[in-house]
């Protein structure tokens, strides 16, 4: 019943209902993933009707040779790292407050609804709405900070030092309502008998905070940071729309540079490159957290 | 005892009131931002001097001004139908049958979306362009069901998972076919759990920016996202039509996004796809 016979060969009717699903993902993940790879490799205009060529390591070593890479590198790793730490010890925050016995359950819905409103927005929303109240001339902020004293110049997106900022807070804002509700259901999961034990035992709300939840949520987080680093590495939709890496490359990141060197200057060898390069840090970044927690154990 | 837990609860009424105001002022300044009335400039005051619908009225009028929409709505039905059904396939292959490597495989297919979009998308243009694809709906409905369907296919599987093969198995007997059984018994019981997982597929698919951006150019095929991130540029911009299309772009994600959270933190947790 549960077998289809070809031949001799027995197929399992389970798979016929994922071929579909897999097909799928062959044509639109699996083939692309390796087409790009392959296309790091070869002139620019490969795969747009130009003859092209095989150039081994070049496009990578023009991308490394760059004047800047080194500095649109450490911008790269300062906006993950950043983006990361605070998605996560802001959500943290925000879960273990809404995860507490005090709440009435109303209070705790609707908090909880509200909380998710910026990442239920779209990026090129927040993008637009960040950048228009930072706006120099008719942002409110900018408005406000001119009626206490007319001389200050407020314009974060348009000053070289507050570029990369700017941006990174609007990342923050716009993902950490995402991390808190995963976080919260990873509180949720904890069992009450443990903190019933640990109050028992004298344990305040910090004792039981550090003595019971950190530990046991530990590896949850690790894995969490992990995939949000990884994940925002190859994050450009708010910074392309606020700054396009701008002014004078001070907020460019390595996903801006793929997407500009790839889709604006048409020079999909080196935009590959720069995006195989995200991804060989990803698979570093994360193999190296996976020993991390496996050796602890 | 009761003063300590009074204390308790005024601390935590603080925390959340500083953290719903910096979650929510500047969406509310959006929302106000787009009832000011076109002669009344931005650069005069934070809230408007009076308050009109105006900006709704001329945007609902404007054949030009809703064709985004109508583009995003295309797109974003489209990722979603082609999604449900190749997840609720996969899902109820996952969910009902054993076979070799079955865990391997639904890991696998979870896990592909770790590969960046951003890599992904290069090779998608390259692709729609030598196939002819670019500027239409094609490679848009495609590459969004690529980004939703690991998250799909995980969540309708823990759904299934949920009902009792009991159901099934007495169809089965009395000569239904898999795919009747799918429709007419799974599909019905399902039915809260598939909306939540397709709705969260509609949303996402509608805030996507970048293919948006990256597969389309000409004027009338533009998606909602990709019309307001191109909006502002140093020749200026209608500020009060700006602000009106973002509300109009983000109120219906927002109001089922909410409906909706309980049903797919679980997936979230699971597969670990970011919005």
């Amino acid at each position: 019943m549960n077998y289809l016979k070809i031949g001799n060969k027995k197929l399992n009717k389970g798979l016929l209902f994922i071929l579909p699903g897999v097909l799928f993902f062959a044509v639109m993940v699996i083939y692309p993933a390796g087409y790009v790879m392959y296309l790091s490799f070869f002139t620019e205009g490969k795969g747009l009707g130009i003859e092209p060529d095989f150039v081994g390591m070049k496009n990578y070593m023009t991308v490394f040779g760059a004047t800047g890479f080194w500095k649109i590198l450490a911008n790269t790793l300062f906006y993950s790292f950043m983006a990361t730490a605070c998605h996560i010890v802001i959500g943290l925050f925000m879960a273990v407050l809404l995860n507490n016995k005090f709440l009435k359950r109303k209070t705790l819905t609707v908090s909880r609804s509200l909380f998710l409103v910026p990442w239920a927005i779209s990026p090129s929303v927040v993008a637009i709405m960040f950048q228009v109240m930072l706006h120099p001339k008719v942002g409110p902020v900018g408005i406000i900070l001119r009626s206490v004293n007319p001389a200050i110049e407020f314009n974060p997106l348009g000053d070289p030092k507050l570029s990369l900022i700017t941006v990174t807070i609007t990342n923050i804002w716009k993902f950490t309502p995402f991390y808190f509700l995963i976080l919260l259901a990873g509180l949720q999961a904890i069992d009450d008998g443990l903190y019933e034990a640990a109050r028992m035992d004298g344990a305040g709300t910090w004792k039981q905070f550090s003595k019971v939840t950190l530990p046991l949520m530990k590896n949850y987080i690790i894995t969490l940071a992990v995939f949000d680093f990884v994940s925002t590495m190859a994050y450009m939709d708010l910074t392309w729309i606020m700054t396009k890496g701008g002014p004078l490359n001070s907020s460019e990141v390595l996903s801006t540079l793929a997407y500009r060197t790839s889709f604006q200057n048409f020079r999909f060898g080196e935009g590959s490159a720069v995006g195989a390069l995200i991804f060989l840090m990803s698979i570093i970044f994360t193999t190296i957290a996976t020993r991390m927690m496996s050796e602890e154990e | 005892m009761e003063a300590r837990k009074n204390k308790i609860r005024y601390g935590i009424g603080i925390a959340l009131t500083i953290i719903l105001t910096i979650d929510l002022l500047p969406y509310l300044w959006l929302l106000v931002s787009s009832f000011r009335a076109s002669d009344d400039p931005f650069t005069s005051s934070v809230l408007p001097s009076r308050y009109t619908i105006g900006n709704y009225v001329t945007i609902f009028q404007n054949e030009g001004m809703m064709r985004p929409f109508f583009n995003s709505l295309v797109v974003a039905v489209g990722a979603t139908v082609i999604t449900m059904v190749l997840s609720l396939l996969a899902a109820y292959g996952f969910s009902r049958y054993y076979f070799k490597g079955k865990d391997f495989l639904l890991g696998f297919l979870v896990n592909l979306r770790t590969f960046p979009a951003l890599l992904l998308a290069i090779a998608l243009y390259v692709m729609a362009v030598k196939t002819g694809l670019y500027n239409t709906y094609v490679p848009l409905i495609l590459a969004n069901t690529m980004m939703n369907l690991p998250f799909a296919i995980w969540n309708v599987k823990t759904v299934i998972d949920g009902i009792p093969k009991d159901l099934e198995e007495s169809a089965l007997v009395d000569g239904l076919s898999r795919t009747s059984v799918i429709w007419k018994i799974i599909v019905p019981v399902a039915t809260p759990g598939l909306a939540a997982t397709a709705i969260y597929v509609f949303i996402l698919t509608w805030n996507e920016y970048l293919f948006a951006t990256t597969f389309m150019n000409s004027n009338d095929m533009q998606l909602v996202t990709s019309v307001i991130a191109s909006a502002v540029t140093q020749f200026g911009v209608d500020y009060g039509w700006l602000m009106t299309t973002a509300m109009l772009a983000s109120i219906p994600a927002i109001i089922m996004f909410i409906a909706i959270q309980r049903f797919i933190v679980g997936g979230l947790t699971a597969g670990g796809v970011k919005g």
